[in-house]
């Protein structure tokens, strides 16, 4: 109970650091920072994909309302990883994860698995994200070398996220 | 899959739907260019739509639209018919024949019923018989050569052998002063002849017309038949001349029944030699 109740406010806090980060955080337009998708990755196994949607629709809402972005824009990007999160868990992490209702750490199931886990999540949501935000206005070089930019800065950014949502018990 | 687990899968999906579709409804009401997309993706989809409805409600028409294809090929194939026999008409009405051939021919125009090219005794069946004074022994010609002889006759129809019948031969000519023949099919070619018995002293030339003599009762003179060709000389005596006919027999459909009034009577002086 403890640890979802720390898990909340580390959450809630993440939020906040998103809100910033949409709003301070945009240095060129091939760069989008987010932490959005590891956060839901992150959502212990144990809370249900429902549950799990409304908390991402309510985080997404929540950035998109308090930031200069568009209302609906992350809500609408994140929303299918929610729903594929525990999907995505059983694939790299093991069905195991589900059923326990473990977190997962990089120290218990490897840097590997989490890195493929979280490169989906992050893939779905970027393209979701610049698909939505391009309007089919950009090029499709433009979109893809934002997706692929994009990727690699929020890739580094979610291992830390992980780090911060799953650390590992035994530190 | 359990009952309770169907159950909240279609939940789930129906609350991810739900969501989704709040999510971009806020989206398009927040940006114009979300908007005009999201716009334009609906038209996309409706036109898919309604294009897929409309391809599937052609598709079960098209019996109908057979129909009424069917019934307007017909229509066209009668006027085509009727314009055919007026121009066929006009055609026999400007016809040269050669009026001043020995003896004194009739003429009557007949279309072919029915006609055979592919056996070694070939024959056509024509629309006039009887009732329109066609008699047995009767030719049957065309502008451009002497295509049978009438063979039977019924009320409304001749049956008559074909040129390309080995039991059939001419007497033809070669040029319109040369000597006389007698020219049948070779038995092979679709149209080719051989004209036959022209004496080896005569002087030959390819490209020669080769007509009908008017020597026999039954085809007047100076039909033109074909056009003389390769020549052989047979025994000894007399020339075998190749004739390329002039008139495409397989392609025949109309033609003119010839009659000699004289007919009988010279049948009788025959008899009575």
């Amino acid at each position: 109970m403890r640890g979802n109740q720390n898990f909340g406010i580390l959450y809630t806090l993440l939020v906040i650091a998103q809100i910033l980060l949409c709003n301070y955080g945009q240095f060129s337009p091939y760069v989008m920072l987010t932490i959005l998708p590891a956060m839901v990755l992150c959502i212990p196994p144990s809370v249900s994909t429902i549950m799990g949607m409304l908390i991402a629709f309510a985080s997404g809402l929540s950035i998109d309302w308090l930031s200069e972005g568009l209302l609906g824009l992350n809500a609408a990007a994140i929303l299918p990883v929610a729903l594929m999160r525990k999907g995505i868990i059983k694939i790299f992490l093991g069905e195991d994860l589900i059923s326990r209702g473990d977190r997962f750490s990089y120290r218990k199931n490897g840097f590997g698995k989490i890195s493929f886990a979280q490169s989906v999540c992050l893939a779905v949501f970027l393209a979701l994200y610049i698909i939505l935000d391009g309007a089919g206005t950009r090029p499709v070089e433009f979109c893809l070398l934002r997706g692929g930019i994009s990727f690699a800065c929020n890739f580094l950014l979610a291992i830390m996220i992980i780090n911060i949502l799953s650390p590992d018990d035994r530190k | 899959m359990k009952k309770g687990n169907l159950i909240y899968h279609i939940m789930t999906a129906a609350i991810f739907i739900v969501l989704e579709v709040a999510a971009l409804t806020m989206l398009t009401r927040s940006g114009e260019l979300q908007k005009t997309w999201f716009g334009k993706a609906g038209q996309g989809f409706m036109e898919w739509i309604w294009g897929g409805t409309q391809k599937i409600s052609d598709y079960f028409s098209l019996r109908e639209q057979n129909e009424k294809l069917a019934a307007e090929n017909s229509r066209l194939t009668m006027l085509l018919a009727k314009q055919n026999d007026s121009l066929f008409r006009d055609t026999l009405d400007k016809m040269v024949m050669p009026m001043n051939a020995v003896g004194d021919f009739t003429y009557i125009p007949a279309r072919i019923s029915k006609i055979s090219s592919n056996s070694q005794h070939n024959y056509m069946i024509l629309d006039r018989g009887m009732n329109d004074g066609v008699r047995e022994g009767d030719g049957v010609v065309t502008a451009k050569g002497a295509v049978g002889i009438i063979d039977a006759v019924s009320e409304n129809y001749a049956f008559a052998r074909s040129f390309k019948n080995h039991q059939m031969s001419i007497s033809a000519r070669l040029g319109k002063e040369g000597s006389v023949g007698t020219l049948s099919w070779d038995g092979v070619s679709k149209n080719k002849a051989l004209l036959k018995e022209i004496p080896h002293h005569i002087a030959l030339a390819a490209g020669d017309t080769v007509y009908t003599s008017g020597y026999s009762s039954i085809f007047p003179a100076d039909i033109p038949l074909g056009t003389a060709g390769e020549a052989k000389i047979v025994n000894g005596a007399t020339y075998e001349i190749q004739v390329t006919l002039l008139e495409d027999l397989e392609s025949l459909r109309y033609a003119i029944i010839v009659g000699n009034l004289g007919n009988g009577e010279i049948t009788k002086l025959e008899n009575r030699e």
